[in-house]
């Protein structure tokens, strides 16, 4: 069997089946890979064309050592996936090389097919299952060509016979995808497709979320179980930042962490029963919608309220939350907590702190009213913006009394930086704000445009309480979602989001909802699997399901059974000898069948007395066919009139004996 | 280990299927004589599918989950369409040539199908043979020929037939014992040697034949060509110069007939004379020579011709054995 030399069809067919299952990791692999595998197949059509010869040893030999070692440098001894991939194809090219027998070949689309499902690890596009089905079918028809002898030279056919093989296939795969358990992993794994992935920073200085809008890439998708929150109520809370130090905020280092205590929640509203689809971020951070009441399954609740996973989000995750959109929460501060949420660098930004100062007595020592004039102030001259001027070092200074134009990030730094000044505890929320509600699949879609930075501050009795200062300059942004802003506002055009034809943003969205359901129902099918299986099996024991399998897949290839050895007579092609075939066929359910030693004209003889009316026409219809058969040029006339004699004999004849 | 295990599986299966059958000159390859396993190949493709499962519920990617059950239900399809391929198929003995021993004796069958698929990749041979034949079946029936070493003289039944095919995707292995009636007559092995001095002797004392025979030995004259003589003999010379075709007509020696007796060979085994004796047989037919055959109690009267040959040659592979003809 490994002797057996296959065609030069199935040669053709293992170089595109190679070129195909590579083709999807291009992109990442690096660039020597991708050349060899092309130097690999067209050395080998050199080959088959006669042109040159089966490499030497030697010359294979080099090739090993020369790829290994250029493995060895690009991955850096990095035992992840890509490696793997990387082996796997530099592989296929070597091996490529010296295809000739059946062996070679299995080894060859085997390893062809694994490779191709290590594609779905990079992306899980439809476009790319699309392609690996297509890629699928290709590696079978090349499957089957070198199964075929050395002459066969048919490439429709082994695509034929690929697609009758992976057509039953495609129900007990549904089958079998809809009911098989989906496991933990075995083992933490980690994958880097290469691709940076944007998302919020744990912490923030001016112009980070202005570089975030300028990104219109999902960022989480949020269906809700009961009535969907107004746009001016979507803030999705992702972290809380709380030390600064004159430019940057940043979470609270691990001693401060230490200080502060689990913050209590008292709802005053009944909760939100939502679900969150997060696309991978790279970062651990979840969102909720302000305020979570518990953390769902597989995410933590941090001691100020944000959920988040035990390790970064590599995968896109989906997760329940319950969140109430009025509260009280943290109603009482500790001294340390205080003094946290008031901590200030020691100098810098004095022109704020003496603004915070000439508000509070303004205000009369007001914290309400330190917030209203605050905002009073930012409304009369301050510009919102996605490209503000830079910065410099005091930066909060720079922007409350020089370019006073910012993007949400610049006010809300300056809001905190001013209530703290004025000794009112605040922190900085980062989060996204809004979202496009999409009709079709009616769930909430939320982009990294849509990233969000506002304030938290703290009263007596009323606890933590939410301020956009953003609201105050730009209304509409938090009114309506963001790319509604952008597009209708000039200045931020730039930011490539001027889908101001309606037609084109229908058309996105309704491919939108085509992605989000392929999301849902299928890369996050895990989280629907247990709801499904109860509705449809009403239950989920072990029995039910193996039913629900068998069932569906005995009736499919019983049908496939059925089709492949059911009786299928050979029937000429040439429609004379069909009639009279037929017409023999007749005759012998009438117990008048012709015997084996008889020729047609002798039959007919003999059984034209046993049917009186049909005689004459079959004694005609005798003396035809001997005419015919012993007539050097057949004669048209004769012939039509031999078939219409039997198309009236079957039909005077009874279809049963009677 | 597991190969062992495998063509131990096989070769009880054979022994099973065989004992179970009476012979026939045609048999029908039915759902209760086929076996079908999964191929080498197979296994691998089980155990791909295998590190393809490990590896969906690690990255806990359902694509590749789907990839994987996909290929599972194109495993099953491959096994019901390489149980088609060889289900269904009739297979007839044809009438053999006799061959000689020390050779390889052919068998003939037709295959017919009953369908109007095409069945590919048969791979058909003797049960004690290593010698396989590929058959596409794209007629409705074909002929084939099977080839197994002949090693002694007499009747030859070579043992079952096996027809095996692992077609469409090499991942199963379906495969099938027939018990046929497949009998050939093996002819003793010819031993070249010249012919013995007194075996034309003892054609004298023989009844003597005078007339003229035809032969090739001295040109007679000639006489128009007409078809079925041999090319050697058409005079190229004479069409040449454009008189028509004219066969050149020879006269054979008056021979005396030759005696070729088994008894008259002393000294050596029986096979070795039986061999000799082979071989002069069909040195003499070539030759077109009278000849007679005594063995033991059994005479063949000389002779000449195809028929005769044969019938010296059966005499010669059955002397001797049992079921002698």
């Amino acid at each position: 069997m490994k002797g057996r030399q296959i065609s030069r069809t199935a040669v053709v067919w293992q170089l595109l089946a190679v070129m195909l299952v590579v083709l999807p990791h291009v992109q990442w692999l690096p660039l020597w890979v991708p050349a060899l595998v092309v130097l690999a197949i067209g050395s080998r059509l050199m080959i088959h064309s006669g042109r040159w010869s089966f490499p030497h040893w030697s010359v294979k030999a080099l090739l090993v050592i020369a790829s290994s070692g250029g493995l060895i440098l690009s991955f850096n001894h990095q035992a992840g996936p890509e490696t793997m991939v990387a082996l796997l194809v530099v592989g296929l090219a070597l091996k490529l090389l010296e295809v000739y027998h059946r062996r070679d070949a299995l080894v060859v689309l085997f390893v062809s097919l694994f490779v191709a499902a290590t594609a779905f690890l990079f992306s899980e596009s439809v476009w790319i299952a699309g392609y690996i089905l297509l890629t699928t079918v290709l590696v079978l028809a090349a499957l089957n060509s070198i199964q075929q002898s050395s002459s066969a030279r048919r490439f429709r056919d082994n695509l034929k016979s690929a697609g009758r093989l992976l057509l039953p296939a495609i129900p007990f795969m549904l089958v079998l995808f809809f009911l098989f358990p989906r496991l933990e992993p075995f083992w933490s794994v980690t994958i880097d497709s290469g691709q940076a992935k944007t998302g919020l920073s744990d912490e923030l200085s001016p112009g980070d979320v202005s570089k975030l809008a300028q990104s219109d890439e999902l960022a989480f998708r949020a269906t809700f179980e009961g009535e969907v929150p107004l746009p001016a109520q979507r803030y999705w809370r992702s972290l809380v930042l709380s030390e600064f130090d004159g430019r940057r905020w940043t979470r609270p280092s691990h001693e401060q962490r230490q200080v502060l205590r689990p913050e209590q929640l008292q709802p005053l509203v009944s909760a939100q029963r939502y679900e969150v689809i997060m696309e991978a971020s790279g970062r651990p951070w979840l969102v909720a919608l302000d305020q979570p009441l518990r953390a769902g399954q597989g995410t933590l609740m941090t001691p100020v309220r944000t959920l988040v996973m035990d390790r970064p989000l590599e995968r896109r995750r989906q997760y329940p939350v319950e969140s109430v959109l009025q509260y009280r929460q943290q109603p009482l501060l500790t001294r340390q907590e205080a003094r946290h949420y008031l901590q200030l660098p020691a100098g810098g930004n004095p022109d704020s702190r003496a603004l915070a100062q000439r508000l509070l007595t303004q205000a009369d020592g007001n914290t309400d009213g330190v917030i209203t004039l605050l905002q009073a102030y930012f409304n009369k001259t301050f510009v919102y913006t996605l490209e503000p001027g830079r910065l410099g070092r005091d930066s909060v200074d720079q922007f409350l009394f020089e370019t006073r134009e910012g993007y949400c990030e610049h006010f809300a730094s300056a809001t905190a930086f001013v209530l703290r000044s004025a000794g009112i505890p605040s922190r900085i929320v980062t989060g996204y704000q809004g979202g496009e509600w999409n009709p079709y699949e009616g769930y909430l879609q939320v982009r990294q445009y849509d990233a969000h930075a506002w304030v938290e501050y703290w009263q007596p009795e009323a606890g933590w309480q939410r301020l956009d200062p953003t609201a105050a300059v730009a209304p509409e942004r938090i009114r309506t979602s963001a790319q509604d802003y952008f597009s209708t506002n000039e200045g931020f055009s730039s930011a490539g989001m001027g889908l101001g034809i309606d037609w084109l943003r229908d058309l996105r969205q309704r491919y939108d909802a085509f992605n989000y359901s392929w999301h849902r129902w299928v890369l996050n099918y895990q989280g629907q699997q247990v709801q499904l299986l109860d509705d449809w099996l009403g239950g989920e024991d072990r029995w039910r399901r193996l039913l629900a399998w068998l069932l569906p897949t005995m009736l499919v290839f019983g049908t496939v059974g059925y089709w492949l050895l059911r009786p299928r007579p050979t029937l000429p092609r040439d429609p004379m000898a069909r009639a009279l075939m037929r017409l023999q066929q007749r005759f012998a359910t009438l117990e008048s069948g012709r015997e084996p030693a008889e020729s047609l004209a002798m039959w007919l003889q003999r059984v034209a007395d046993d049917w009186p009316k049909q005689r004459a026409l079959m004694l005609r219809l005798a003396f035809l066919d001997d005419q015919q058969r012993y007539i050097e040029r057949k004669d048209p006339h004769q012939q039509a009139e031999m078939k219409r004699l039997c198309r009236i004999l079957m039909r005077q004849l009874p279809r049963k004996k009677r | 280990m597991a190969s062992e295990l495998y063509r131990s599986i096989q070769a009880r299966v054979r022994r099973w299927t065989l004992a179970r059958q009476t012979p026939a000159r045609t048999q029908t390859l039915t759902q209760n004589r086929i076996f079908i396993l999964p191929s080498r190949a197979g296994s691998v493709w089980l155990l791909l599918l295998l590190l393809m499962l490990v590896m969906a519920i690690n990255y806990e990617n359902n694509l590749v989950y789907a990839l994987t059950f996909l290929l599972l239900g194109v495993f099953l399809s491959a096994m019901f369409h390489t149980y088609a391929n060889l289900a269904g198929i009739e297979v007839k003995v044809l009438p053999s040539e006799p061959c000689f021993a020390g050779g390889q004796a052919a068998f003939e069958l037709e295959l017919q199908r009953h369908s109007s698929r095409q069945l590919e990749q048969l791979s058909l041979r003797l049960e004690h043979s290593e010698l396989e034949q590929i058959v596409d079946l794209q007629q409705a029936r074909q002929q084939v020929r099977l080839y197994s070493p002949a090693r002694r003289r007499g009747w030859m039944s070579p043992g079952g037939v096996k027809l095996e095919t692992t077609y469409p995707l090499g991942l199963f292995r379906a495969w099938s014992w027939l018990n046929l009636e497949l009998k050939t007559l093996v002819y003793p092995e010819p031993l070249d040697t010249t012919l013995p001095e007194g075996a034309q002797g003892q054609a004298v004392s023989g009844e003597a034949h005078l007339s003229m025979r035809r032969g090739d030995d001295d040109f007679a004259g000639l006489e128009r060509f007409q078809p079925g003589m041999s090319p050697r003999q058409v005079d190229w010379k004479s069409y040449a110069r454009g008189r028509g075709l004219y066969a050149k007509h020879f006269a054979g020696h008056q021979d005396p007939d030759y005696w070729l007796d088994l008894d008259a060979l002393g000294g050596e085994t029986l096979e070795r004379r039986l061999s000799r004796m082979t071989a002069w047989v069909q040195y003499l037919s070539t030759r077109d020579v009278r000849f007679g055959v005594r063995l033991g109690s059994f005479v063949l009267e000389p002779a000449e011709g195809e028929a005769h040959c044969t019938r010296a040659l059966a005499a010669l592979a059955l002397y001797g054995l049992e079921g002698e003809a």
